[in-house]
């Protein structure tokens, strides 16, 4: 948890989240998933989860250990299985779709438009592995345009968490949410990409964004792993003499209409960080947003406009401009910008 | 009078209510806010519908949520009109709506089905995905039979032979003969037309038959328009001792655009606009 209390995350776990404490301190986040979702098909017992063959990437395999009888492997047939999801849900069950979020998302995507999302049906479609945490896969398992997709679709709301903590609190809340939700998570294991980002106390709440670090220059705006690397970028900053805001979106759909205009008004100049194309998720819907409700200075961190590769995330971050660096320098542009139209 | 029909229905009233549903499904296209509807795949549907609507399915058109009852999904979603048919005759909603609601504005029919319209289960019309909501829907009525002490369900799906073509057809046929799902029976409308033309031309699906066998389904082959053959063949396909853990099929040779001479086997009549004249040449026909 070294790199946790570096990242802004202080002290002990929060009430609420204590019983899975002891996961919540372990780098690999799968564990806290495959946990959680063993936890809610316990409470409740109209919870399903069907699998394509990604059990145990994912660790849902730990719910079908626990709870056989609610477990549907539906082998390699992601359009079947989204389709088979919505009939569950019809006829009264929660329907939890832990695959990968390349599959569902683009190979089911017709599934999910036609017979989860206007039917406004109780599916949860999680897409795993997103963004470049697909590494040794390259770019046809890079998910880099799965918020763009499904936050464009009516009826779903789409949340990424940017850690365990949040992890734990968001995937009970998407569940408990009567209607289609995209749950977007990323591969944990590797070297720790969502280090702790919520602050003691820290209670999900969909549709809330969370403005972890207060500043006056600047607001950095993440989700996922970004977030992290955004904390991280504002100490960088401070160190230069600039303040910096650090907003965590963890819910991409709803946007907080709330809170990212009024902190963009009062710094003036706003950064989007994320771990997907930088056309059409976070830094498209914050741009959209801004642009009506309080037009300043933005640029936006994340791929742009480029398939993935194979190779280690060591380098396939900095190659694709997904660090703390990267937010630092989009940082100073956006500062200038606001400099220059200010007239300074 | 819709919604007065005594069910099940006798095999007179069954043949007396297909052609009151041709009839209908002339005027609604007349009257179509589009001015349109896929009437060559409607007509060649109306038998097994109302075989399904007016013999087979448990329902309450008064509670279309009622939660015992059984399912139907068409899955060719392009044919929703005669499903909608199939509905106002049972009660589900006045037969008004038929010719004030289709292809309307905020109309309660749509082209192809939503929840909008009282007693649908889910949206269709992207061919391929009814047989894999049937399953699930099967799956879970199943579920919750064992373990809720539910009243045991009945999934009904009628395909068409271009659902055959889709590949989420054959991934919903292997999932339900593996989950054993008895209790979910599907309907081939075989009309033997693609849109461009004959399916033995454009991809042939022959055998059908051994298709379905191969992926572990009980198979029965129909007259797709004798309402005797349907209702005797749903009656085998429900009975759980037919084939106890399989799934079931019945393909149903039918006839694209049925009762109407100049649409019958026409590929111009898949989808199309019904001029005043020529919806008076074929209501004479079917009154003929």
């Amino acid at each position: 948890m070294t790199d946790t209390r570096e990242a802004g995350g202080q002290g002990s776990t929060p009430a609420g989240t204590q019983v899975f404490g002891e996961l919540l301190g372990n780098r690999d986040i799968r564990q806290v998933f495959g946990q959680m979702l063993t936890g809610v098909g316990r409470r409740d017992r109209r919870v399903v989860v069907l699998d394509c063959q990604t059990a145990i990437p994912t660790m849902a395999i730990t719910f079908a250990h626990a709870i056989p009888e609610r477990f549907l492997d539906l082998a390699v047939a992601e359009q079947n299985a989204v389709s088979f999801a919505a009939g569950l849900a019809r006829v009264g069950f929660t329907a939890i779709l832990p695959l990968f979020a390349c599959f569902v998302t683009r190979r089911a995507l017709d599934q999910i438009y036609t017979q989860v999302a206007y039917p406004a049906l109780n599916v949860k479609v999680c897409g795993l592995y997103a963004g470049l945490t697909s590494p040794n896969t390259g770019a046809t398992h890079q998910m880099l345009q799965d918020v763009a997709i499904m936050r464009s679709l009516p009826h779903v709301t789409v949340v990424e968490p940017a850690d365990a903590i949040e992890l734990s609190q968001a995937l009970p809340a998407a569940v408990a949410h009567h209607g289609p939700v995209y749950f977007r998570m990323v591969r944990g294991d590797l070297g720790g990409p969502c280090p702790r980002v919520s602050p003691d106390g820290y209670e999900f709440r969909i549709g809330r964004a969370t403005l972890l670090r207060e500043g006056r220059d600047i607001t950095l705006i993440g989700s996922g792993l970004m977030v992290s690397r955004c904390l991280q970028a504002a100490e960088t900053l401070a160190r230069e003499g600039v303040s910096a805001d650090v907003i965590n979106v963890s819910t991409l759909k709803p946007l907080d209409q709330a809170l990212i205009p009024e902190r963009a008004r009062r710094t003036g100049a706003v950064v989007t960080a994320e771990n997907h194309t930088v056309l059409g998720g976070l830094g498209g819907a914050v741009a959209e947003l801004l642009g009506e409700a309080s037009p300043v200075p933005l640029r936006r961190v994340g791929v742009r406009d480029r398939f993935g590769e194979s190779a280690p995330l060591k380098d396939l971050l900095p190659e694709y401009g997904l660090t703390a660096e990267a937010v630092v320098d989009a940082a100073h542009e956006a500062l200038a910008a606001k400099d220059r139209s200010r007239g300074r | 009078m819709p919604g007065k029909i005594p069910v099940p229905a006798d095999v007179d009233t069954l043949q007396w209510l297909c052609r009151q549903f041709r009839r209908d499904l002339l005027d609604l296209t007349l009257h179509s806010g589009t001015g349109t509807s896929h009437i060559g795949g409607e007509l060649s549907v109306v038998e097994i519908l109302a075989v399904l609507f007016f013999h087979a399915l448990r329902l309450d058109p008064t509670q279309p949520e009622w939660e015992g009852r059984d399912r139907f999904i068409l899955s060719k979603g392009h044919a929703s009109a005669a499903m909608y048919v199939a509905m106002a005759w049972r009660g589900f909603f006045p037969r008004e709506r038929l010719f004030d609601s289709f292809n309307r504005l905020h109309g309660i029919l749509q082209e192809h089905v939503n929840l909008e319209t009282p007693g649908a289960e889910i949206p269709t019309g992207s061919l391929g995905m009814g047989l894999s909501a049937g399953a699930g829907m099967a799956w879970g009525c199943r579920y919750l039979a064992e373990h809720e002490a539910a009243r045991p369900c009945g999934v009904y799906v009628v395909l068409s032979d271009g659902d055959c073509t889709e590949g989420q057809t054959w991934e919903a046929a292997m999932a339900a003969s593996h989950f054993s799902l008895d209790n979910l029976i599907a309907i081939v409308d075989d009309n033997q037309r693609l849109v461009t033309g004959p399916t033995g031309q454009v991809m042939r699906l022959e055998p059908l038959d051994g298709k379905w066998e191969s992926f572990g389904w009980h198979v029965q082959q129909v007259d797709g328009h004798d309402v005797v053959e349907i209702r005797q063949a749903v009656d085998v396909a429900r009975r759980a001792e037919t084939a106890p853990g399989r799934p079931r099929v019945i393909l149903a040779r039918t006839l694209k655009g049925k009762g109407v001479s100049f649409m019958e086997g026409n590929d111009a009549w898949h989808a199309g606009h019904l001029s005043e004249e020529q919806h008076r040449a074929a209501l004479k026909e079917l009154e003929g």
